[in-house]
């Protein structure tokens, strides 16, 4: 049986995966804080399940992935289960100026606009996974991976684009 | 532009600005908060716990008076309890789905199994409105068709034949394929609608990283 101090350790080690896809697939702040604690709920649930094959990130890319496009589905179907002034993340009120900066504020802007699984992919891939981890993530062959990245690139440097000559 | 650059520059922040909320967690993980999955759950249980309430209680009234009641009736119920039979078998079906549902499997695989259950869902409800002759049915009778023929043929028969067509015509289209149909957006309500059409969405993005 695994500890709750090891669960919670493994993450602390990658709070910054589930704060950045949950970021990606929710529109403000609650969703976002309804979709953590959706996602810390589903890994405790499997976490004795945990294969040791894959690395933990791997295993909680799988399920954060997997319970934020479900969840984006059902949004606004299970409300807050927890005090609205708290959070599972305590994000301090520097976020503000970090959303301040432009270009990460309209990365972050256009991946939300993207389809969920090609979401999934880019997200994948700015956090430099190799395409054999992607493939193994999201259940599909590497040179798949690789020819849904190159278009994933084009639709946001066109985005970028557009975005720069207005 | 390098994205991963740009991508990467928020790390160093992030760790900084965030702060796990253990004390939330542990509370959270200890009172098992309801997960979404758990809304699926029992809306099927519940499901299945009055279905079979009502299937029961129509097969008791079917065989108390199945030594007086005339066919039409008998016939009513038994479709009546056919469909509910079938019904129920779908939701024990889609509860262990979402029992043996594993949020770590890959993600078109785990994705697939839950646009599945839409689609299944879907069809629970057309195999209900494949009954719906038979509430129109139970109460016709041989002395009605005696005694006023032209109500009897002319009214009840041609409705119990619509009320067929329609039926089959709901159970063979109450699917995801139709999903942008006007009809079919006329028939769900808005929010089990947006999810269906999300599903459907999503299958389709599957099917094209297949």
């Amino acid at each position: 049986m695994i500890s709750q101090e090891e669960f919670i350790s493994v993450l602390e080690n990658h709070k910054g995966i589930l704060y950045k896809i949950a970021n990606a697939y929710s529109k403000n702040t609650e969703d976002r804080n309804d979709l953590v604690q959706e996602m810390i709920l589903q890994m405790w649930k499997s976490f004795d399940r945990y294969d040791s094959q894959y690395k933990y990130s791997t295993w909680i890319y799988r399920i954060a992935l997997n319970v934020a496009i479900s969840y984006y589905h059902k949004r606004n179907k299970n409300k807050e289960e927890y005090n609205l002034d708290q959070s599972l993340f305590n994000i301090s009120d520097k976020e503000n100026d970090f959303e301040k900066e432009e270009q990460l504020s309209l990365l972050n802007k256009f991946i939300k606009e993207l389809k969920e699984i090609d979401r999934a992919i880019i997200l994948l891939y700015l956090e430099e996974k190799n395409h054999k981890e992607i493939a193994e993530i999201i259940g599909t062959s590497e040179s798949n991976v690789g020819t849904k990245i190159g278009r994933i690139k084009l639709i946001l440097k066109q985005k970028f684009d557009s975005y720069n000559a207005k | 532009m390098d994205l991963i650059s740009l991508w990467k520059s928020q790390d160093a922040k992030l760790d900084k600005i965030i702060e796990l909320n253990q004390a939330l967690i542990k509370q959270n993980i200890n009172n098992q908060v309801k997960s979404s999955l758990a809304s699926l759950k029992s809306v099927r249980k519940l499901g299945i716990v009055i279905g079979v309430l009502w299937s029961l209680a129509l097969a008791i009234l079917l065989l108390w008076s199945w030594s007086y009641s005339n066919w039409f009736f008998k016939s009513s119920l038994i479709i009546q309890i056919a469909s509910y039979v079938i019904a129920i078998s779908m939701y024990i079906y889609h509860l262990t789905l979402i029992y043996e549902f594993d949020n770590s499997e890959v993600i078109t695989l785990a994705q697939a199994k839950l646009s599945k259950l839409v689609n299944s869902n879907l069809k629970t409800i057309g195999i209900l409105w494949l009954a719906l002759p038979a509430y129109s049915m139970w109460f016709m009778s041989d002395t009605w068709m005696n005694a006023h023929p032209a109500s009897f043929w002319f009214i009840q028969t041609p409705l119990v034949i619509v009320q067929a067509a329609i039926g089959i015509w709901l159970y063979k289209n109450f699917d995801m394929k139709n999903v942008e149909k006007k009809w079919f957006k006329w028939f769900m309500s808005k929010g089990e609608f947006a999810k269906i059409a999300n599903a459907q969405d999503l299958l389709n993005q599957l099917k094209a990283i297949e």
